[in-house]
């Protein structure tokens, strides 16, 4: 092996192509662009009720120096948004999704809406 | 993993996964090469061929660019299967900081990891004391050692829920623990947070290990100690103990 001293970092083509690789095993292989409607995913991943977040911790704590009192429950979570072919199955795709890549369900909870493109 | 016909000295084989953005795979393969009668090779994230070795090495790193969550990406990747498919046939896997974060996003291990605590990525020598000394990884160590073994990371806050916690402490699958010099797991001697002190932790099986110090830094005195040199010299125990 040799090729790996070319990567001292990760190029975001490398990442998309995995990504891309992964999405398509996930639906099996019935990823294809097509020209039609296609639908747009609003995803909000946020940490699960209960679970710690240091990012919303610090931000809530922060808020009160700017004269901002009396905020509680921030929490800091990843908006995702993505299009895919229209059809009965987008719905169970993104959740498909979300569970396996997007989202990591052990400290994650996730909902999205899709709406026409 | 079968070695019973080997007779004489057969090099222990390792293996160090390189995906996009690992940059601690020389490391691996150097610590590794400083024991006697091991050999190691690179896997590129796109090998598939790895059946041959004894243990894979996860090492640290920044897989694919840490992008959406530290080894949620590296998870998919060609070589990820394999590592999946060795260890489900015994062989033994060992993920270091980024390859532990590897190991979680695959399911391999139980847990998850989130930002540090202080927000901050930590970089320091830190205590580890060892939970479990009779683990593959941990037998040159006496249970309740303390070792210093430094951290270089931004997520390594371990979460598991309460369920998940008690079952590893009922299979004693935490390995190790971040306290201060005299043993003591006290908040300040968590340097990220994570749930119960923890550093590291094996499967159920104890052939799959993760942790986020980093043991292959300190393997040698000339760069700054050899605490860590004991995870190596114990699977190499017990991969020659398996084959005798």
């Amino acid at each position: 092996m040799n090729c790996h001293t070319e990567y001292r970092y990760c190029h975001p083509e490398v990442a998309r192509v995995v990504i891309l690789s992964a999405a398509k095993d996930l639906l099996h292989g019935s990823i294809t662009v097509v020209k039609g409607i296609n639908m747009k995913a609003k995803i909000y991943i946020t940490p699960k009720a209960g679970i710690l977040d240091p990012q919303g911790l610090t931000i809530e704590r922060s808020l009160p120096a700017l004269g901002f009192e009396g905020v509680t429950n921030v929490r800091v979570g990843k908006y995702i948004e993505l299009e895919l072919p229209d059809g009965d199955s987008a719905g169970k795709a993104v959740d498909e999704m979300c569970h396996q890549l997007l989202a990591n369900p052990i400290i994650e909870d996730f909902e999205f809406e899709l709406v026409p493109e | 993993m079968s070695a019973s016909s080997q007779t004489e000295v057969t090099p222990l084989r390792f293996g160090v996964v390189v995906f996009p953005g690992s940059n601690c795979d020389a490391d691996s393969y150097d610590a590794v090469r400083s024991f006697s009668g091991t050999t190691a090779r690179y896997l590129w994230h796109k090998d598939t061929q790895i059946s041959d070795l004894d243990c894979v090495i996860l090492p640290g790193g920044f897989s694919y660019g840490d992008y959406l969550r530290c080894g949620a990406i590296a998870r998919f990747s060609p070589i990820m299967k394999s590592v999946k498919r060795f260890a489900d046939e015994g062989g033994l896997v060992i993920g270091i900081c980024n390859g532990f974060q590897i190991l979680l996003e695959a399911g391999m291990l139980p847990g998850a990891m989130h930002q540090n605590e202080g927000l901050k990525f930590v970089c320091k020598l830190v205590n580890l004391r060892v939970e479990n000394s009779e683990t593959t990884f941990t037998t040159s160590y006496d249970r309740g050692q303390i070792i210093k073994v430094p951290i270089a990371h931004h997520e390594g806050n371990y979460f598991i829920d309460d369920d998940g916690l008690a079952q590893l402490e009922a299979n004693r699958q935490v390995v190790v623990r971040y306290c201060d010099e005299d043993g003591e797991t006290t908040a300040a001697a968590n340097p990220n947070g994570s749930l119960s002190s923890i550093a590291g932790v094996c499967n159920r099986d104890g052939n799959v290990f993760g942790l986020m110090p980093h043991p292959e830094r300190v393997c040698d005195e000339v760069i700054g100690g050899i605490d860590g040199r004991g995870v190596f010299e114990s699977i190499i125990r017990a991969v020659a103990g398996n084959g005798s």
